[in-house]
């Protein structure tokens, strides 16, 4: 028996008037090496004095290394006190971001690849950039909420609304979660899981995405895990 | 009747482009493997030749509250109230700051600059105010714990242990596993045997400055002689 930090994701499809035509949720449980490298940079930090271990380097949604830091705030009263840094997933919408000549692309973020994850992904495997035409996705702004714990587990969910502005049809099959780093705006996979079945987003239509980090506290056998919202339930098995 | 039942009665191949499809379907319940972000502890007891002389592979159970608080100040560059190791209510956040240390040692005054960031797990050797620690409690863990219940403090004095350096390790990749492992070792020079039942490791946020627990565990009581070494490590382990 072990505790363990695992998630869900649940998705919303409504037409472009509003009406919900599809609901459905699957675990989302495949957290991929970048993100235990971000822990393994959160729990070394950094010690100009007496410096830790260097930590391992992560992989950018171009493939390429690098070292994930903490940038040293501009101000001397923000370096007294520091403010608060981190790999952010709380994306601002798209068209916010592209006003503001930022990275679009990260936060949640969908796909219509279909391979399977594997442990050294470092992007999705079709990612829908942020846009209006076909082959583009809408993407509006993200709520975190904060952690709460309901009894069995605590989590916190991340949600968006992704808007198929296109007119034409087009295929959800991958959802990934990007983090960027605060200042640098380098950007990193760190969770990527294929849907259990495509989703088939009509013109104008609107996919709501949540993504729930869920900790299950305590020793467990089984847990159960439920979304009435998305009428889903799975009881989850430890098979360790 | 399910989503997929309704699909396939209405004849539609294509989700989401049904018009006649009734969200109002009986709840899916599935069996899944869990998956996600799980620990487990090694205890190795070595005697003062170095000899190992007790191993033991237990799972670890617990994550507290205080981890996913974390992990949230981080995905979001934000802050959130946690409770530290003496049991105060701390602003939790991660951050770089600047210390301007200075200090008179035999009227000799010295002075330097040091950055410190993060949330840091390692530690100095004894150092046991955060890192890897040891106890001697039985208490069941619950998702609050912001303490060990009866931890081993640093020392050569009776019931004290020598806490060594806190390291955290690299993170490494096994197939479709990545693994992380944070290691110490406590040598008991107390003069007499000490019983470990408890294990955990809490983190030292720099700004403000706190000790913030983030795993406790119960283990299998182990006896740790006089002049034996007991080396703790805890694995991180991702799974896809």
């Amino acid at each position: 028996m072990k505790s363990i930090i695992t998630g869900y994701v649940a998705y919303t499809l409504k037409d472009k008037n509003g009406k919900v035509i599809l609901k459905g949720a699957k675990p989302f449980n495949s957290f991929v090496k970048n993100f235990m490298v971000m822990l393994e940079t959160m729990f070394k930090g950094e010690d100009s004095k007496t410096p830790p271990d260097t930590p391992t380097q992560a992989v950018d949604i171009n493939g390429n290394s690098f070292s994930l830091s903490f940038p040293t705030p501009p101000t001397d009263g923000e370096a007294a006190y520091g403010i608060p840094l981190g790999w952010r997933v709380n994306a601002e919408a798209g068209d916010t971001l592209f006003l503001r000549n930022e990275p679009t692309e990260w936060g949640i973020v969908v796909g219509s690849g279909d391979s399977p994850t594997t442990i050294n992904f470092w992007n999705l495997e079709s990612i829908y950039p942020h846009g209006k035409d076909e082959g583009y996705m809408n993407y509006l702004s993200t709520q975190v909420t904060e952690p709460e714990f309901d009894g069995t587990y605590v989590k916190f969910t991340i949600q968006r609304l992704v808007v198929n502005e296109a007119d034409t049809s087009q295929i959800v099959r991958e959802v990934g979660l990007i983090a960027r780093e605060y200042y640098t705006w380098k950007r990193f996979l760190i969770a990527r899981d294929v849907l259990d079945s495509p989703v088939t987003m009509p013109p104008k239509s609107l996919l709501e995405v949540t993504i729930v980090i869920a900790g299950v506290m305590a020793p467990y056998n089984i847990i159960y895990l439920s979304d009435l919202s998305v009428g889903y339930e799975t009881s989850q098995v430890s098979k360790f | 009747m399910n989503v997929d039942d309704h699909v396939k009665s209405s004849g539609q191949s294509s989700l989401g482009l049904s018009t006649r499809l009734n969200v109002n379907y009986k709840m899916q319940k599935r069996q899944v493997e869990i998956k996600g972000l799980h620990a487990s502890i090694k205890l190795t007891l070595k005697d003062k030749d170095e000899k190992t002389v007790v191993e033991k592979d237990l799972p670890a159970n617990s994550f507290v509250l205080n981890f996913m608080r974390l992990l949230y100040t981080a995905m979001t560059a934000s802050t959130h109230n946690v409770t530290d190791t003496n049991g105060s209510v701390v602003t939790a956040k991660l951050a770089k700051i600047e210390q301007h240390v200075h200090y008179e040692v035999e009227y000799k005054e010295t002075e330097y600059d040091r950055y410190i960031a993060g949330y840091q797990a390692w530690a100095p050797k004894e150092d046991d105010s955060h890192g890897v620690m040891v106890g001697g409690g039985t208490t069941t863990v619950t998702e609050e714990d912001y303490r060990l219940e009866a931890k081993i403090p640093n020392g050569l004095g009776s019931g004290q242990m020598i806490y060594l350096y806190s390291r955290v390790g690299e993170t490494q990749t096994v197939g479709n596993e990545a693994h992380l492992f944070i290691t110490r070792s406590f040598i008991n020079h107390s003069g007499d045997s000490i019983m470990v039942r408890e294990v955990g490791v809490a983190v030292m946020q720099v700004s403000p400055t706190a000790n913030i627990l983030i795993i406790r565990d119960l283990v299998e009581e182990t006896e740790v002689p006089n002049d034996y070494t007991l080396d703790v490590q805890y694995t991180l382990e991702i799974t896809v």
